[in-house]
Order: structure tokens, then C-alpha cells, then sequence
């Protein structure tokens, strides 16, 4: 059986007294690619820089295809890892250059670096800015310059620190996947840390939460915004519907909550709760059907009658806001998917299968 | 008044006159100062780069001492270089006091500090990043230094700009270890405190002109490779 690419063990970095990552264990297998997303201070470029060497940990260690690597191992296991941070931090010297700057500081002469780092360009498409300095690029020219030197050292793995958060949304759709297709060419492996919850999907399908410094949720991406692991990990991974009850029966995998007098929903859970038990339930918002009131639900749904709030109208997709006799939820419909248009102030039902609802195993703070 | 427009004539007339004397002044001039500048920028970017990108014991006081020699005193630098090549000094069977290359020490002492503090700025006024990035690509020290030297070009030429225009304008130095001999160490500016000492104010007004003019031309001259190429765009 081959080691994982890169695996962290009872690792800790701190900062003077302050820890600033706790991780007891994570593994990244070759090829695989993770989508690494928290909130601001969580610990993902910390995390980055851990894994790329650049900064060393306090306690615990890394391996790197199996090897455990020291402080006098970093260098050479860093010619195996390619960084590409959030601005593209290019040179003063023409876009060629900049591109063959890892072969270069690997000993490569310059007519091979050169050579390769051309052959990077022209896949990214800019060969034909190989001679312009980086103060007249465009962003994404800017972007794909850092992903051609990035992957010109031919690395194993890719580290990449928010690498189109500064650009335009038209930049980043084209990016985004042609840089996976790179990935996959080479059978790099690759961590992706963004704020963008849809790059992070597109990215990868396995996501990586984490918060203060924690792992707080690690796995397929479709599966922690379905069945997060916690409440924390539910608002990180956009979960709009978190809603508040008590537990009133359980069956079958299956636990009815009371989420307000006399309303009662089934939802999915892992471990059986003791009747009474306070609970969260959360409801992706795009797994929530409006039915007009007084229209069929199908059977076994919940259906929960709501009073329309506002419509807001996003990118192909309507959210509404709907007052139920308890908490409120938010809705989700994509544009032309059928039925009536909803307004403010419509009675509708709000009607979901059991098992697009999830009991939180964690229970509620407090 | 009169001695400032008499002045500017007498220049004209020194230098299109071709006066030998005023030409051999204004070479040995360029050639001390320039070499000097060369000197200290061989010395101090190197020494403005390890500080700037390394961490010892004592680093702190390293640097303060880079800061306080920018503003060392010239005459505190001929001094300290006239005991060091004086005939019973440690460096005096080399002869070297009262020539050009005694002048060059002194000037060369005078602008390595300046030299190496803005080098060191200039390189920490860097984003940090940058080295993070070359650390990254696998580039090793002096990779690092030599590629965050290049991304710090225009604040170094403007390092030897200022080292420049500090030594071919002090005076003290130059007459303590040059001793302002004619035809030999004599320089603009000893030779225009000898011009005013003597009461030859429009001799004195014309070799300050002259001094201007080639610190502007130099200035000017280092300020044009500041220049960035410009861009193209689309």
C-alpha cells in the first residue's frame, strides 16, 4: 500500500504562547485534491505554509510520501511542492523568466528552464506574453502566469493560497477548471484554500473545515453540507436552515423533532437520542419544495405551512424567506425548474423529504 | 551679488578656457568619488542585504550602528582613516595619506553606511511575501538575496545616489586625508575653501557651479536607469 502524499501527525504550530494549529492527524493521498475553507484567522494559510515547509511546527511531524521530513530534509522535499499565494507575487524581470524561476533555483541552465517554462505558457495560453513585464498584465494573465511557474517544477503537489480571489468572476469560472484539468493531467495533488464555498465544490469533492485552528470537518463535500458533523461545521458550509427543537420519538434511523408547538418534522440521524433531548436540525435550503397551501405534499414529507416573506432573485436561483408558526427557513428554486411564482405574503407549504433534514450529532451549545 | 554673476563668467571662461588645472580638479574629483561610491556599494549592499535578511545575536545593535554611521561626521571619518594610515599608524608603511586612494577610504567609509541602511530599508519595505515565494520556488540564500535586490532596484539606486552626492560634496575628510595638495589631491571642494580663503569669490562661485552641475548630471544620469520601461499594453 503507497503512504499518503502528505500526512500531518499530532501536529501543532504556535505562535508564541498562541496555538495556531492543532491537527491530530490528515492525510492527503497522490493526486487527491482537497478544498480547505474557513473563516478569516482559522488557520488556512498557517496550514498552507505548514505544509509547504515554510514554517515549522511545534510539535508532531509531516511526512511527505512516507518520509518524515526534518528541518534538513525541507529544502529537497520543497522542490517537490509548488506554492501559488493569493496575489501572484511575480518578479520585476519578463513573464519567460518569472515562469522559469523555480527551474532556474532547482539548477536547471536557462535555455531548458526556458524551454519548459514556454512549453507552461503556452499551455496556460500566454505563451505570446512571454516577453511583456508583469506591470502590464491583467489579472488573469497575472493568475496563469503564477499557475505556469507553480507547475513548470513539474511538483507532486500544489498548495494554492486563494490564487483568484483578486479576480473578476468571468477570470475565475475559466480558471478555475482549466486548473483542475492541469491537475489531473499531471496526477498532481493539490489544496486549495478559499473563501468561495462554490470554488471550493467546483474544486474538489473533498472539503476540509476548519476553524480556530481545528479540523472541525474533513470529507466529501455533497456529504458535510447534508449530514455536517456540527453546528459550526453547518454555518462554515453554507447550510442556511439550522433550526431548533426537542426531541420527540425515534425510529429507524429516523428522529421526529418538535421545532415548535405542535409542528413536528422527521429528520435523518446517526445515534439515538433520548426523548426530550434538545436538537438542531438542519434543511439545505435548495431541498425545500414550496407547494401552494391546500395543494398535495407527497407522502412522508414534512410539510411545515409558512407565510412567504420576501422573494430575493440571485444568480439563477430565487431564495425566499418564509415565516413558518416557528423558526424561519429559507428556500431555494432554481430559475425554470415549474410551478407558480411565489410573493410576499403567499401561504404555501413548506415540504421536504426526511432525510433532507439532519439531526446535528453534536447537540447545541448549552 | 556681483561675485555670484562674476562667478558664473569665471566658470564659463575656466572650463571653456581650457583651463588644465580646473580640468585635472573636476577628474580627480569624479574618478575619488566615483570609485568610492563603487566601493561602498560593493560593501554596503551586501551588508544592507545579511541584515535585512538575517537573524544574530546582537542584529539589532548592527543595525542601529548601520543607522548612526549614515550620519558619521566626514571629519570623524578622516580622522579615523588618517590615524589608520598616519606613518607610525598601523597602515602607514603603505604611504598612502595625502594621496587619491587615502581620499577614496575616507569617502568609501563615508558612504558604505548610508549604502547599506537604505539598502537594508529598501529591502524590508518589500512585501514579505516575496521571499516567502522565493523560498518556495527552491531558491536558496543568496538566490533570494539576489532576486529581492533586483525587486529592489529603484530604492538602490536611489542608495547610491546618496551616496554619491554625500561624498563628492563633504570637504572635511577630503582635505584631512588628502591634505588639498595642487596637481594631486586637490578637489572642488577644498579647492574652493583655498579659493575663499584667499578672497576669490568668483573662483570659489565658479567651481561650486562646476560642483553643482556634475552632482546634477550624475544624480541625473542614475535617475534615468530608475526609469521602468514602460509597459505595453493592449
Amino acid at each position: 500500500m503507497t503512504p499518503p502524499l502528505l500526512a500531518f501527525q499530532a501536529l501543532q504550530v504556535r505562535s508564541g504562547p498562541v496555538t495556531l494549529l492543532d491537527i491530530p492527524s490528515f492525510c492527503l493521498d497522490a493526486g487527491e485534491r482537497v478544498a480547505l475553507i474557513g473563516p478569516n484567522g482559522s488557520g488556512k494559510t498557517t496550514f498552507l505554509h505548514t505544509a509547504a515547509f515554510l514554517r515549522p511546527a511545534a510539535a508532531g511531524h509531516i511526512s511527505f510520501a512516507g518520509q518524515v521530513v526534518g528541518s534538513h530534509t525541507a529544502a529537497s522535499v520543497r522542490r517537490r511542492i509548488s506554492v501559488v499565494f493569493q496575489d501572484p507575487l511575480l518578479f520585476n524581470v519578463n513573464v519567460l523568466r518569472n515562469a522559469a524561476a523555480g527551474l532556474r533555483f532547482h539548477g536547471l541552465p536557462r535555455a531548458q528552464a526556458e524551454r519548459r517554462a514556454t512549453e507552461l505558457l503556452d499551455l496556460f495560453g500566454i505563451a505570446h506574453l512571454s516577453r511583456r513585464a508583469p506591470c502590464g498584465l491583467s489579472g488573469g494573465e497575472a493568475a496563469r502566469v503564477a499557475l505556469a511557474r507553480a507547475f513548470a517544477t513539474d511538483p507532486d503537489l500544489l498548495l494554492l493560497d486563494e490564487p483568484f480571489s483578486a479576480l473578476d468572476t468571468a477570470s475565475r469560472t475559466v480558471l478555475l477548471p482549466e486548473l483542475r484539468e492541469r491537475l489531473q493531467e499531471r496526477g498532481a495533488a493539490a489544496i486549495l484554500v478559499t473563501h468561495d464555498l462554490a470554488e471550493a465544490f467546483a474544486f474538489a469533492p473533498r472539503l476540509l473545515l476548519l476553524d480556530s485552528g481545528r479540523v472541525i470537518a474533513d470529507g466529501d463535500s455533497r456529504i458535510l453540507a447534508t449530514r455536517p458533523p456540527s453546528r459550526r461545521a453547518a454555518v462554515l458550509i453554507g447550510v442556511d436552515n439550522v433550526l431548533p427543537g426537542r426531541v420527540t420519538a425515534f425510529r429507524q434511523g429516523f428522529g421526529s423533532v418538535e421545532i415548535a408547538p405542535g409542528a413536528h418534522i422527521l429528520a435523518a440521524c446517526d445515534a439515538v437520542r433520548p426523548v426530550g433531548t434538545p436538537v438542531e436540525v438542519t434543511v439545505p435550503a435548495g431541498m425545500i419544495h414550496l407547494i401552494p397551501a391546500g395543494d398535495n405534499v407527497p407522502i412522508g414529507w414534512n410539510a411545515l405551512s409558512a407565510r412567504v416573506e420576501s422573494v430575493t432573485s440571485l444568480p439563477g436561483w430565487d431564495l425566499t424567506t418564509l415565516r413558518t408558526s416557528g423558526p424561519c427557513l429559507q428556500a431555494r428554486r432554481a430559475w425554470g425548474s415549474g410551478g407558480p411564482h411565489e410573493f410576499a405574503g403567499d401561504q404555501v407549504t413548506a415540504a421536504f423529504p426526511p432525510d433532507a433534514a439532519w439531526i446535528i450529532p453534536e447537540g447545541p451549545p448549552g | 551679488m556681483s561675485d555670484l554673476v562674476s562667478g558664473l563668467g569665471e566658470a564659463w571662461r575656466l572650463l571653456a578656457g581650457n583651463d588644465a588645472e580646473v580640468w585635472s580638479i573636476i577628474l580627480l574629483s569624479l574618478r575619488v568619488s566615483l570609485v568610492a561610491t563603487c566601493v561602498a556599494l560593493l560593501l554596503g549592499t551586501p551588508l544592507g542585504a545579511v541584515l535585512a535578511l538575517t537573524r544574530f545575536p546582537g542584529h539589532a545593535l548592527a543595525v542601529g550602528g548601520v543607522y548612526a554611521g549614515m550620519g558619521l561626521p566626514p571629519i570623524v571619518a578622516g580622522l579615523i582613516v588618517s590615524v589608520m594610515l598616519w606613518r607610525n599608524g598601523p597602515f602607514g608603511a603603505f604611504g598612502l595619506l595625502y594621496s587619491p586612494v587615502a581620499m577614496i577610504i575616507a569617502q568609501a567609509l563615508i558612504a558604505t553606511p548610508v549604502v547599506a541602511a537604505l539598502t537594508f530599508s529598501a529591502i524590508h519595505a518589500l512585501d514579505p511575501r516575496y521571499r516567502l515565494q522565493l523560498t518556495a520556488l527552491g531558491a536558496n540564500r543568496v538566490q533570494t538575496a539576489w532576486w529581492l535586490l533586483r525587486e529592489a532596484r529603484l530604492p538602490l539606486i536611489a542608495a547610491v545616489v546618496a551616496g554619491f552626492g554625500a561624498v563628492i560634496s563633504e570637504v572635511g575628510a577630503a582635505m584631512m586625508v588628502g591634505g588639498n595638495i595642487k596637481g594631486e589631491t586637490r578637489v572642488l571642494t577644498t579647492a574652493t575653501v583655498l579659493e575663499v580663503s584667499r578672497g576669490h569669490f568668483d573662483v570659489a562661485f565658479a567651481l561650486s557651479f562646476v560642483l553643482l552641475a556634475i552632482t546634477y548630471l550624475v544624480t541625473f544620469l542614475l535617475g534615468l536607469l530608475q526609469r521602468q520601461p514602460q509597459p505595453a499594453r493592449r
